[in-house]
């Protein structure tokens, strides 16, 4: 068994019980390994086409989270998703394809890289490209730190309609990060 | 934006989660599935003229068929989500298959060699080689929505896996029309077409999965 994976396999059924202390320090370990996992696998040539991927998969994670089934190991669920991101980013820039062994969820757990350096996209940009509910949505609660009812009267609409808003927002805005990076 | 904004972002005010259970999505779209290709067998084939007093063979070759599926789900469950194991759900797979040909083997070396020709053919072209692939249609469509929920990483095997199980489905259906009823024939063209709609799974279905 990965060494990792009862603190996180813990974390992972504290996150999808509601607890967001578990979960922010779930997806911050996480963001550390996946750094370190995709800089090698890149052989440390392209640093920002590395921490785009982390985005990308933590946003998977997070999208994909109640898919997650608690009775199998958490390090081989994510070291998949984290696979098939990297995957997916080969099949679009072919070159410097590859091997990546299909079992190697050690080479995702191997070593932490503590400092990172942003070379994030403009998140503003993307969200002009959403509709405008979607991404007034994301803007005010994710942005603008406030709550859904807040938001729910800010654009009048239920809160019901937010939280859809959001969901389907962030949906869209990792196929526009997939888009953006293949074009 | 910085992935440290990402990570409060997404854990802010996050909910409990109900988990998806993959088991009742996967047997619910193949139920409606099976149900979709029934009705495409009796308005497409019908049934075999001698049905009523064809029983036991019918049920024999559904057994064949749900054998298959048996075996083949184990695998599909394993590849329809993010996956790193999918030898794990293979070995009932590679039991199927060494049955089938050790099965079909010693029946061929049982029958007198100047029957087996029609024992292998049955005297005309195998049918079901188009049939089944047809009647898996429904089948595998529903499955791809049911898998498409879940998340499945490597997907030129979930493909394959998503025909090989609605191949063996429809077999089933299709034994109810099939007028071939030895054993040779059912382990050798029941076999070709289960084969024949994974191959198609897996080269058309990749595509589909792609999340």
């Amino acid at each position: 068994m990965n060494p990792h994976e009862p603190e996180l396999h813990l974390l992972m059924l504290k996150s999808n019980s509601g607890d967001e202390a578990a979960y922010r320090t779930l997806l911050q370990k996480l963001s550390g390994l996946f750094r370190r996992f995709f800089r090698q696998k890149l052989y440390g040539r392209d640093d920002a086409a590395a921490e785009d991927l982390v985005q990308e998969t933590l946003l998977a994670i997070h999208l994909n989270r109640r898919r997650y089934d608690p009775g199998r190991p958490f390090t081989a669920w994510v070291y998949a998703i984290a696979r098939y991101k990297l995957m997916d980013h080969f099949r679009r820039k072919p070159a410097g394809r590859e091997f990546v062994p299909v079992d190697d969820v050690v080479g995702l757990f191997s070593e932490e890289t503590a400092d990172q350096t942003d070379f994030g996209r403009d998140i503003e940009v993307l969200l002009a490209q959403l509709p405008e509910k979607q991404g007034s949505a994301i803007q005010l609660v994710k942005l603008d730190h406030l709550s859904i009812r807040e938001a729910s009267v800010k654009l009048s609409i239920s809160e019901a309609d937010v939280k859809v808003s959001i969901h389907r927002g962030l949906k869209k805005l990792m196929s526009l990060v997939s888009k953006e990076k293949s074009s | 934006m910085k992935t440290d904004d990402l990570v409060s972002e997404l854990s802010r005010g996050v909910s409990a989660v109900r988990p998806v259970r993959p088991r009742l999505r996967l047997s619910a779209a193949a139920a409606a599935g099976l149900v979709a290709s029934v009705v495409l067998l009796f308005l497409i084939f019908g049934t075999r003229a001698d049905f009523s007093q064809a029983g036991a063979h019918i049920v024999l070759k559904g057994f064949y068929g749900l054998a298959a599926a048996a075996a083949a789900t184990p695998f599909l469950l394993e590849v329809s989500r993010p996956s790193t194991s999918a030898r794990h759900g293979f070995w009932p797979i590679g039991v199927f298959a060494v049955l089938n040909i050790l099965i079909g083997l010693l029946v061929l070396a049982a029958t007198p060699p100047e029957v087996r020709l029609h024992a292998w053919t049955g005297d005309r072209f195998p049918e079901c080689l188009y049939r089944i692939p047809l009647l898996a249609l429904p089948i595998a469509v529903a499955l791809t929505f049911a898998v498409r929920g879940l998340g499945a990483t490597r997907l030129t095997l979930a493909g394959s896996a998503i025909g090989g199980v609605s191949g063996s489905l429809a077999a089933i259906v299709y034994a109810s029309c099939c007028p071939a009823d030895s054993v040779l024939y059912v382990l050798s063209w029941y076999l070709a077409s289960v084969l024949l709609c994974a191959g198609a799974g897996a080269i058309l279905l990749s595509r589909a999965l792609k999340w």
